[in-house]
C-alpha cells in the first residue's frame, strides 16, 4: 500500500530525516515511534506532499508522492488527522467533517459515510451543528478522525492522536482505530505513546534523530529490553 | 578605509559637481537639491521602518508639517530660515511623537491603513487652514539670507543642503550604533522579544516616529525655501510613495541606500521626459492618442513597477545589488 | 423626519461602503493581505462598465455584468501573477506589491481612458419615490436594492455552499485544509475574484454620483478601510454594519461641514483603532511567537 524507501528529507539546512525506508502493507496498522522531533511529523508531511524529499521514493497505491502536490495527494485515497489536530474552529462539526470529504464525487457516498460517522463517534453526532471550537479536547481529536475518514481514505495516517487527552478517552479512540481498521482501512499511527501504540499495531519502527533506528512486529517490539527501558519507562 | 571608498568617492563628486557644471546646467542642479532633500527624509523614513520595522505610508504629511510651520514661523514671527528651519523639524517631530501614540497599538497591515489615512487627512485639513497655507492658491516661501549670500540661487542652496544631509545623514549612523539604534531593530524583529529583554516599547516606538518625523520637517522646510513656492495638495499621496519606494529600492535599513534611492527616483522623470521628447519628435505622438496618455504619467506605472521588481527579485535594495556585485569581482580574484 | 431621512441617504451610501469593506475583509481573511489595489481594480472595472456603456453601447445591465466577469478575471489574475509568488515573503513585501499594483493600475487607466472627469450614464431614470415623507432617489434605491442583492448572494455562497466551506477553512488555516484536499490555490484565486466582484460592483453604483475619472476611488477607498476598520477587520458581517454605520454617520456629520468627511474618516479609524482594534464584530487574532 505504501513504501518509503531511503527518504531524506530537510528543512533549509537541518536534516529532518536520514535514509528512512518503512512500509504499510494493506490492512494493517503499522506505528510510528519516537521522541519529540525524531521526524515522525516530518514523515507524515512527506507522504502527505507538504515536505517534498531530497533523496528516496515514496509510492502509494502505485502513485509517485514525492512529486505531487497535498491536494492531489488526497484523492488517491489518504486521509489525515494531523499533528495538533487543526479542526476548522470556526466552523461547525458537520462543515468540518463534509470538507473532509471535499476532493470525493459521490455525493450518495458522502452522506453514507457522513451517516457512519456519526454512529462510529456519537459524541460527535449530539454535538453535529455545534461550533467546532467549542468542543473538548477528546471530541476535537474524534472530529480530527472522524474528518479523515470522510475521505474514504484506503491509508488513515494519525499524528499522536493521544497527546493531551484523558486515558479513558484514548483508549475510546483506539478502540475505533481498530475497529476501522478491521473494516478494511490501513493505518499508519504517530505515536508518542508508545505502549497503547504497541498493543494496537501489527507492525512498528522506531525513529530516532530522523533515523530508523529498530522494526519489527509490534509484539517483539513491545518485548525489547532498550525499547522496554526507553520507550516503555522500564 | 576601503570600504568606505565609494561612499567617499560619492561624496567627493556630489561636492564637486556644481562646479564644474556649466550654466546650462541648472537644471541638473535643481534636481539634485530636489533628490537630497528627499534623501534626507528618505533616511528618517528608513530609521522608522527599516530599523524600527514601523510601516509608515503617509510620510508627506510631516514634510508637509515641517514646510508650512517654517514659512509661518518666516511669514508671521519674522524668524528668519535659520531659525524657522530646526523649529520647522521639532514641530514636525512633535507631531510625528504625538502619532506614535496610537501607533503603539497598531502593527503591521493596522498601522499601515491608520498612516495611510493620516497621509490623506493631514493635507486635507491643511488646505482647510488658508491662513497658514492659501488653500488650493499655495504661498511664497522667502529664499534664505546670510552674511550676503542670497541662497535663491540653487548653487548657493546646494551646498546648503549637502551640509544639512551630512549631518542628518552622520546623525542617524551613530544613533543605529548606539543603543537607541539596538533599541529599534529589537522591536523591528519582534515585539515580543524586545519586551522580554526589557525594551519599553512606547519609549522606543514614539521616539522612532518622532525621529523620523524631524527629518521629515526639515526635509520640508528646505524644500518650502528652494522651490519658492507651495500649497498643501503637493504634500500627497505621490510624495508619500515616492519615499516608500526610495527606501525599498535603496535598501531597508540602508542610509546610503536611501541616498542613492532617492537621486534614482529624483531624476527617472527626468529620463522619461528626455524619452518622451525623443518620441516626440518622431510625430508619433500625434498619431495616438494613447501614446500621448502614456508619457503624461509613465513615472507613476514605472514606480509601481519598480516596487514589484523590487519586492520579487531584490528585496534588500540596490545596495545589495552593489554588494552582490562586489562579491562577484573579489570571490573571483582580480578581473 | 429630517433625521429619517439623513439616514436613508447614509445607508445608500453606506451600502456601496460595506460592499468596498466586504471585498477588502474577504481578501483579507483568506489571504492575510490587505490590498491596497481594492480601489484601483474597482476603478478599473468601472472603467471597462463605462466603455462597454459608451463606445460598445450595451444597455446598463449587459455592461454591468460583463464588466463583473471582467473584473473576477481581473482579480483572479492578480492574485495569480504577483501575489503566489510572494506567498512565502514576509508582510511588508506583500504591502509593497499592493501599494505597486495601485500605481501601476491607476497609471494604466489613465493611459486607456485619459485623465479627464467624464459622466457615468445611470441605469434608472426617473423621479424620486416618496414613502412615508421620506424621499427615495433612483439612484438610492438602486444602491441599497443591488447591494443587498450582491451581498446577499454571497453570504449563500459563503454560507452553505461547499466552496464557501472551503474558502472559510483556508482562511482560518491553510495547511490543514490543504490536508483535506483543498486546491487552496485556486480557492485564493477564487477569493481574489469574488474581491474583485464587489468592488467593482461599489466603483459602478458610485460613478453616476461622482463621476468618473482614474482617482474617483480613492476617497472610497478610505472609506472602505474605516468600515473594515470600524466592523473589525476579521469579520465579513462586521464589514457590511461597518459600512453601513459609516455611511450614517457620515451623513450626520457632512450635514455639519462637509469638507471634513475624509479626516472624520481617518479620525474614526485611529479611534476605533486605539479604543478597540477588533471593530465592533472582530477579534483579536493573536500573534504566535
Amino acid at each position: 500500500m505504501l513504501k518509503l524507501q531511503n527518504i531524506s528529507a530537510s528543512y533549509g539546512k537541518i536534516r529532518a530525516l536520514d535514509g528512512v525506508s518503512l512500509e504499510v502493507p494493506d490492512g494493517k496498522i503499522v506505528t510510528l515511534l519516537g521522541a519529540n522531533g525524531a521526524g515522525k511529523t516530518s514523515t507524515l508531511k512527506v507522504i502527505t506532499g507538504l515536505l517534498h524529499p531530497t533523496g528516496g521514493t515514496a509510492v502509494f497505491d502505485g502513485h509517485d508522492l514525492t512529486r505531487s502536490a497535498t491536494h492531489a495527494i488526497i484523492p488517491m485515497g489518504v486521509g489525515i488527522s494531523p499533528e495538533g489536530r487543526q479542526i476548522f474552529t470556526h466552523l461547525t462539526v458537520a462543515e468540518n467533517l463534509k470538507l473532509g470529504a471535499y476532493t470525493r464525487k459521490d455525493g450518495a457516498g458522502v452522506k453514507k459515510d457522513f451517516d457512519w460517522v456519526l454512529k462510529l463517534f456519537p459524541r460527535l453526532a449530539e454535538r453535529v451543528n455545534q461550533v467546532a471550537g467549542t468542543l473538548s479536547g477528546g471530541e476535537q481529536q474524534m472530529l480530527a478522525i472522524g474528518r479523515a475518514l470522510m475521505a474514504r481514505p484506503k491509508l488513515l495516517l494519525l499524528d499522536e492522536p493521544s497527546l493531551g487527552l484523558a486515558p479513558l478517552i484514548v483508549r475510546e479512540i483506539f478502540e475505533i482505530i481498530k475497529q476501522v481498521n478491521a473494516e478494511g482501512t490501513s493505518v499508519l499511527l504517530v505515536e508518542q505513546n508508545a505502549n497503547l501504540a504497541l498493543r494496537v499495531a501489527h507492525y512498528a519502527y522506531i525513529l530516532e534523530v530522523g533515523r530508523l533506528v529498530m522494526e519489527g512486529p509490534a509484539a517483539e517490539v513491545r518485548q525489547n529490553p532498550e525499547v522496554k527501558r526507553i520507550y516503555l519507562g522500564g | 578605509m576601503v570600504k568606505k571608498l565609494p561612499a567617499l568617492v560619492g561624496l567627493a563628486v556630489l561636492l564637486v559637481l556644481p562646479q564644474v557644471l556649466g550654466a546650462e546646467y541648472s537644471w541638473l542642479v535643481l534636481l539634485l537639491n530636489r533628490a537630497l532633500i528627499f534623501a534626507i527624509m528618505a533616511i528618517g523614513l528608513n530609521l522608522l521602518t527599516g530599523f524600527a520595522g514601523q510601516i509608515s505610508i503617509g510620510h508627506a504629511a510631516f514634510m508637509a508639517v515641517g514646510a508650512f510651520t517654517s514659512y509661518g514661523l518666516g511669514k508671521f514671527v519674522g524668524i528668519p530660515f535659520w531659525g524657522a528651519l530646526p523649529i520647522a523639524g521639532l514641530a514636525a517631530g512633535l507631531v510625528g511623537y504625538a502619532l506614535g501614540f496610537p501607533a503603539l497599538r497598531l502593527s503591521g497591515h493596522y498601522l499601515a491603513i491608520a498612516t495611510l489615512g493620516f497621509g490623506v487627512a493631514v493635507p486635507q485639513v491643511l488646505n482647510l487652514w488658508e491662513s497658514l497655507t492659501g488653500g488650493w492658491t499655495g504661498v511664497k516661501p522667502a529664499a534664505p539670507y546670510l552674511l550676503g549670500i542670497s541662497f535663491r540661487e540653487d548653487r548657493p542652496f546646494y551646498y546648503l543642503i549637502l551640509i544639512a544631509l551630512f549631518i542628518m545623514a552622520g546623525l542617524a549612523v551613530n544613533l543605529i550604533k548606539s543603543r537607541t539604534g539596538r533599541a529599534f531593530i529589537a522591536l523591528r524583529d519582534s515585539e515580543v522579544a524586545a519586551q522580554a529583554m526589557g525594551i519599553s516599547l512606547t519609549k522606543y516606538k514614539t521616539q522612532a516616529f518622532a525621529l523620523s518625523a524631524f527629518y521629515a520637517g526639515i526635509g520640508g522646510s528646505l524644500y518650502a525655501h528652494m522651490i519658492n513656492y507651495i500649497s498643501p495638495h503637493d504634500f500627497g499621496s505621490g510624495i508619500s510613495m515616492e519615499l516608500f519606494t526610495i527606501i525599498c529600492l535603496g535598501g531597508l535599513a540602508s542610509v546610503n541606500g536611501s541616498i542613492v534611492g532617492a537621486i534614482f527616483m529624483s531624476f527617472l522623470p527626468k529620463l522619461t521626459e528626455r524619452i518622451s521628447l525623443v518620441i516626440q519628435k518622431s510625430g508619433a505622438f500625434e498619431h495616438s492618442h494613447f501614446l500621448q496618455n502614456v508619457f503624461k504619467n509613465f513615472n507613476q506605472v514605472l514606480t509601481g513597477i519598480i516596487l514589484i521588481l523590487v519586492v520579487l527579485y531584490l528585496p534588500m535594495g540596490l545596495v545589495d545589488l552593489w554588494r552582490k556585485t562586489k562579491n562577484l569581482f573579489t570571490a573571483k580574484g582580480v578581473k | 423626519m429630517i433625521l429619517a431621512q439623513q439616514i436613508i441617504s447614509g445607508l445608500a451610501t453606506g451600502s456601496l461602503y460595506a460592499l468596498a469593506a466586504l471585498g477588502l475583509v474577504l481578501i483579507f481573511k483568506t489571504s492575510d493581505v490587505v490590498n491596497f489595489a481594492q480601489g484601483e481594480m474597482a476603478m478599473f472595472g468601472t472603467f471597462v462598465a463605462f466603455t462597454l456603456l459608451t463606445s460598445v453601447g450595451l444597455p446598463f445591465w449587459g455592461a454591468f455584468l460583463l464588466a463583473l466577469i471582467f473584473a473576477a478575471i481581473f482579480g483572479a489574475g492578480i492574485e495569480r501573477i504577483v501575489l503566489r509568488p510572494l506567498a512565502k515573503a514576509p508582510l511588508i513585501s506583500v504591502m509593497i506589491a499592493t501599494l505597486g499594483l495601485f500605481q501601476i493600475i491607476n497609471g494604466v487607466a489613465g493611459w486607456i481612458w485619459g485623465y479627464e472627469l467624464q459622466p457615468f450614464p445611470t441605469a434608472l431614470s426617473g423621479a424620486p419615490i416618496t414613502v412615508a415623507g421620506i424621499v427615495f432617489t433612483m439612484q438610492n434605491l438602486m444602491n441599497i436594492g443591488v447591494a443587498m442583492v450582491i451581498m446577499f448572494g454571497f453570504f449563500l455562497l459563503f454560507k452553505f455552499s461547499i466552496l464557501g466551506v472551503a474558502m472559510r477553512a483556508v482562511a482560518e488555516n491553510r495547511t490543514a485544509a490543504k490536508l483535506m484536499g483543498v486546491p487552496t490555490d485556486r480557492i485564493l484565486a477564487l477569493t481574489w475574484g469574488l474581491g474583485g466582484i464587489l468592488a467593482a460592483t461599489a466603483g459602478i453604483l458610485t460613478a453616476p454620483v461622482t463621476n468618473l475619472d482614474i482617482n474617483f476611488m480613492a476617497t472610497l477607498q478610505i472609506k472602505a478601510f474605516t468600515a473594515g476598520v470600524l466592523g473589525g477587520f476579521t469579520s465579513l458581517p462586521g464589514a457590511v454594519i461597518g459600512g453601513l454605520a459609516l455611511g450614517v454617520l457620515e451623513n450626520l456629520v457632512g450635514q455639519w461641514n462637509s469638507q471634513l468627511q475624509t479626516p472624520f474618516a481617518f479620525g474614526l479609524i485611529v479611534l476605533v483603532l486605539v479604543i478597540r482594534p477588533a471593530g465592533l464584530l472582530g477579534t483579536i487574532q493573536k500573534k504566535k511567537v
